[in-house]
This record gives C-alpha cells, sequence and structure tokens, in this order.
C-alpha cells in the first residue's frame, strides 16, 4: 500500500486525483495505475483500469478462461475503496482480493454505498480496508483544496484546511479480516509512527525515481491519532500550472 | 409537444411517453410516507428589507451549488414574533461551514451575520406526491412549494422528439448485423459515435466503455486547437441495445451523461435489473433513463451475461 499512495502522489503531482494502486501477484508488483480522467478527458479511466489494461497488454492469451485465471491470482492494492464501476470491473476479470486504504463516501462500490463485490451478480470476491487510511485521505484532501479547473462550474471550496478531524472508519460496512495479531484493522492500531517508518525509500523504487519530499506531506500518528503537530506540505495546482507554461 | 401544453402523449400513471419510451425510476417512495427523509440547510433569519441584497449573494454564490435540490422548498418563510423577519434557506449544511459563509457575506454583501442569525434547519429532501401531504409536511418542518406530483411535473418538462428517437433506433438496429454479440451504442451529442462490444480483445471493452473512449478520444482533438469544448458527456443521450452492466451503468454516471435510451433488459443491468444507478440518491450525478417498448426483436441471451 506504501507503494499506492507514492503513486498517487505522483498523481496528485501530475494535476490528477490522488487515487492509485497497484497489481499484485505471489508478492511482486505486476502493474501500477493512477487516475488518469483529467488529462484523458475520460471520467472513467480511474486508477484500477489503468492498472488491469497495462496487465492486459502483457496477456497473449486473450480467452476469457485464461484472463480469469490470470486475476484469481492478483490482489488490488488501492488507496481508495474502488467505486461502483471499478468495482463491477473487478468482479468480471474475477479478482483475487482487494485491500484499500480509506472508503469512498461518494461512489464505494466495496461497501460503503453498494456491496458489489458481494452482490449476485457473478463471483464474489473480498475487499478489505482501512490500510494506511489516513494518508490516503490526507492525499486527497491535498487535491481537493485546490480547485478543480476542468469541472463546468468549479465549486467554490468550503473548507481550506487539512486540519478537519479524521471520522472513525465504520468498519461493520466492509468485509473484516483481523490484521496485526488480531489487535485491530488500522495500520499501526493505537501506535504511533512516521510514514518513513512504514514505507521505506528502498520499497518505493518500483514506481519509478523516489521523491523523499513525498514523506514532507503526511502528518506522523500518534497514539493512533493523527498528531497535527508538523507542518505539512501543500500542493500549489495554480502555481504549478504557470511554472509548466 | 411539451412546449404546447398537450400532455395526451403521456401515460402519466405508467410513466410512459407516446405509447414507446417506459420511465426506468426508482417507485414514488414519498407517495406512503408520512415523514419525510431531511437534510440540514443553513437558515439565515433576516430584515424583510435586506431581502434583496441576501438574494442576490445567494444567487451568485450558493444558488450555482446547490439550488436545485432547494427547488422544492420555499426559500422564504415569515416569522412574526414581534418585529416581522424573514428566516431564508441559503445553501446545504454540507456545502458550506458557518465561517465560510459568514465570509462571503461578508465581503460579498458588505454584511455582518450576528451568530444567532445563522443556524440550521432540517428540511423534507424531496417533494410529496401530494397537496395534503404537501401541507402537513409545511406545517411540521418547512413550507413546500407545491407545483403538482413531482414525477407528472417532469413527464411534462421532457423535451423529446420521438420521431428523432425512432431513427437513431434505426441507425443502431442497423449496426447489429454481422457481430457476435448483439450490443451496439450510440452515443447523440457534440459527437455522434457507434461503438461495438470488443471483449474477445478486452473483456471491459463492453460497447458503452469504448463509446465513452472513441467521444473522448474525438474530444481530445478538437482541443488542440480549441481551448473550450464539452465537459465528458454532458448534454449526451445515448441509444444502447441492452440495458448496460453495472460497471457501465456507472461508467456513465461518471460521465454526466444527460439520457440513456435502451431496448432490452438484462438481469445484470444496472438500472432497473439492479440499483437504479441513473436516479440514485447518495450518488451525485443523475439522469433520465427509458426503455424503448417497441418491438425491436433483439435476440435471447444468456442471463448472466453482462452488456
Amino acid at each position: 500500500m506504501g507503494i499506492a499512495l507514492y503513486v498517487a502522489y505522483q498523481a496528485l503531482m501530475a494535476n490528477e486525483t490522488p487515487v492509485a494502486c497497484i497489481l499484485v501477484k505471489d508478492d511482486k508488483v505486476i502493474s501500477i495505475g493512477s487516475n488518469l480522467t483529467n488529462d484523458s478527458l475520460n471520467g472513467t479511466r480511474h486508477a484500477e483500469f489503468i492498472a488491469i489494461d497495462s496487465v492486459l497488454d502483457g496477456l497473449k492469451d486473450r480467452k476469457p478462461e485464461t484472463i480469469r485465471e490470470e486475476f484469481q491470482k492478483l490482489t488490488l492494492y488501492v488507496t481508495v475503496e474502488p467505486c461502483i464501476m471499478c468495482a463491477s470491473a473487478l468482479k468480471q476479470l474475477g479478482i483475487g482480493k482487494v485491500i484499500f486504504g480509506c472508503g469512498n463516501d461518494r461512489f464505494g462500490g466495496n461497501g460503503t454505498v453498494l456491496n458489489v463485490h458481494r452482490d449476485n451478480i457473478g463471483e464474489t470476491y473480498k475487499s478489505y480496508g482501512g490500510i494506511l487510511r489516513c494518508e490516503s485521505i490526507q492525499l486527497l484532501r491535498n487535491f481537493y483544496i485546490q480547485e478543480n479547473d476542468s469541472a463546468p462550474i468549479p465549486q467554490v471550496k468550503k473548507n481550506k484546511d487539512l486540519l478537519k478531524p479524521y471520522p472513525p472508519m465504520e468498519w461493520d460496512l466492509y468485509d473484516k479480516v483481523d490484521l496485526f495479531d488480531g489487535k485491530g484493522r488500522e495500520v499501526a492500531p493505537g501506535g504511533s509512527y512516521k510514514l518513513i517508518d512504514l514505507v521505506q525509500p528502498e520499497d518505493l523504487k518500483v514506481a519509478g525515481d523516489v521523491d523523499m519530499e513525498f514523506y514532507d506531506y503526511f502528518y506522523d500518528i500518534k497514539d493512533g491519532e493523527v498528531d497535527f503537530n508538523k507542518a505539512v506540505k501543500i500542493v500549489d495546482g495554480k502555481r504549478r500550472r504557470v511554472n509548466e507554461e | 409537444m411539451s412546449k404546447s401544453g398537450d400532455t395526451s402523449h403521456i401515460d402519466f400513471e405508467n410513466g410512459v411517453l407516446y405509447g414507446k419510451l417506459k420511465q426506468i425510476r426508482q417507485q414514488d417512495k414519498q407517495i406512503s410516507k408520512t415523514k419525510p427523509d431531511l437534510m440540514s440547510v443553513w437558515c439565515y433569519r433576516i430584515k424583510p428589507q435586506d431581502s434583496k441584497k441576501v438574494l442576490a449573494v445567494v444567487n451568485s454564490h450558493f444558488s450555482p451549488i446547490d439550488g436545485e435540490q432547494l427547488l422544492h422548498v420555499k426559500r422564504f418563510q415569515k416569522i412574526t414574533d414581534g418585529e416581522v423577519k424573514l428566516d431564508m434557506l441559503l445553501c446545504l449544511y454540507k456545502s458550506f461551514g458557518r465561517d465560510d459563509i459568514v465570509s462571503i457575506f461578508h465581503e460579498h454583501g458588505s454584511m455582518t451575520i450576528e451568530d444567532g442569525d445563522l443556524r440550521v434547519v432540517d428540511v423534507p429532501s424531496d417533494s410529496p406526491s401530494t397537496r395534503e401531504v404537501a401541507l402537513a409536511w409545511g406545517a411540521e418542518f418547512w413550507p413546500i412549494a407545491w407545483k403538482g406530483n413531482p414525477n407528472h411535473q417532469f413527464l411534462k418538462k421532457v423535451d423529446i422528439d420521438i420521431e428523432e428517437v425512432q431513427q437513431n433506433i434505426n441507425q443502431l438496429l442497423a449496426n447489429l448485423e454481422g457481430k457476435a454479440l448483439p450490443f451496439v451504442t450510440l452515443f447523440d451529442g457534440s459527437h455522434r459515435v457507434i461503438s461495438h462490444d470488443c471483449r474477445t480483445d478486452h473483456p471491459l471493452h463492453h460497447s458503452v466503455m469504448r463509446g465513452i473512449q472513441m467521444v473522448a478520444d474525438q474530444e481530445k482533438e478538437i482541443r488542440t486547437t480549441a481551448t473550450d469544448g464539452n465537459y465528458l458527456l454532458n448534454k449526451y443521450t445515448i441509444y444502447t441495445t441492452y440495458e448496460p452492466c453495472v460497471m457501465c451503468c456507472m461508467a456513465l454516471v461518471h460521465s454526466r451523461i444527460d439520457r440513456v435510451i435502451y431496448l432490452q433488459p438484462l438481469p445484470t443491468g444496472g438500472f432497473e435489473s439492479n440499483y437504479q444507478l441513473g436516479a440514485r440518491d447518495g450518488l451525485n450525478w443523475k439522469f433520465e433513463v427509458w426503455r424503448w417498448l417497441s418491438d425491436p426483436q433483439l435476440p435471447p441471451l444468456d442471463n448472466k451475461l453482462n452488456a
């Protein structure tokens, strides 16, 4: 999930919604995807689709059974719960398992809005959430405090503040599995950590050159709570665009 | 048609236009309900003489964001508690914070909001279906702007050229020939695209998904010379042979489409068969969904197939 988070950070820097994923087979990252809806002018180019396309590009044999067999072996790690569209796409492909960061309040298809992963259309799959949840939310907040110039009426942002409380995850909505010695489902439950303790720069190399500024965008966690006592970086989309021109 | 006030083409009871287009939507959830679903709205208590100034700020700063969700309730409520005052609805509670509202009025209306004048009220989140319920809710919660059964109003307002629909469906069906799977979609908007199902190349390349990409590709080409274009599938109607699967229906939500017309329902579909994704509360986009009732003679399909 640390790698997915880093890819989401790269998306944020490229002016896309910071949602990203990796597909993993036998502990190896076999593809990477991040949201590409703005650049492609296509609202369906979510991270999952980019990563799925890259797996399929590598498959010579496109028989439905072969594709299904391949996807059964894969685990998707995605920073935000798959939306209803992606949840259905993953089901149609026969994904092995999904692990996500934060829930998706508006479109979540793995428990928040709908339970597409376990409905009676086709085969079901398991989907577990909460891994690096606060970090996934922090990237999203960092994005949404900017204004989306691609929208027809860019919305006036109501709260230009990253310091909002982090509501607890509503665990009952999602599939359950006890992680971390059965003590809880969130990374470092009740504990304290800095992101760099969990995700080392070495691990991120699979997603390209490592930009150490990545770590400056996240608060530390202290006693299971987000500790706002650190000055974190804030992306400045407008200025970046001006610089590019 | 709708403009002339003639309603002879409308079957209000069954939601059918011209005997050919059946409206696909959730059943009236409020009809039997005595208690409405409520939503929280910011309410500002003002002096009557300030109403013009306040309204100007609301129209320019709040209504573009969630004015549509407040169309079924009255904006003002008169309060006679000694001095006459007006309670005015500004915007949804979730859209703005107290500080934002105070600063918007300060900046754009040169007004200072006293603490006690800005509060949150609960108002019904949908229109009731009858006048009696509207009056009851008005007394209990907030005055309702009653304009008749909301779905009847909607059906009267639908602006659809049935001849054009028929022509587009004819063109859609003409494109079925020689295809392994009978899934074809016609996109009618700022670009016109006909897309086929290509799941033998890619299991997710259903006709709807492919068409969305084809429209995006054409739009991208235009944008190399023009700065402004069409936003996703805004103002598009699509015609498609079978009820799209859940993935494709949600892709249409993400694409901000205006209208979908399909010929045959499928058990795997995401509109009438499952979830009603075109008009689902909680999602951020709703659109018209219709089923074409004329006999199109499409081949029967495996019940498990996703269109």
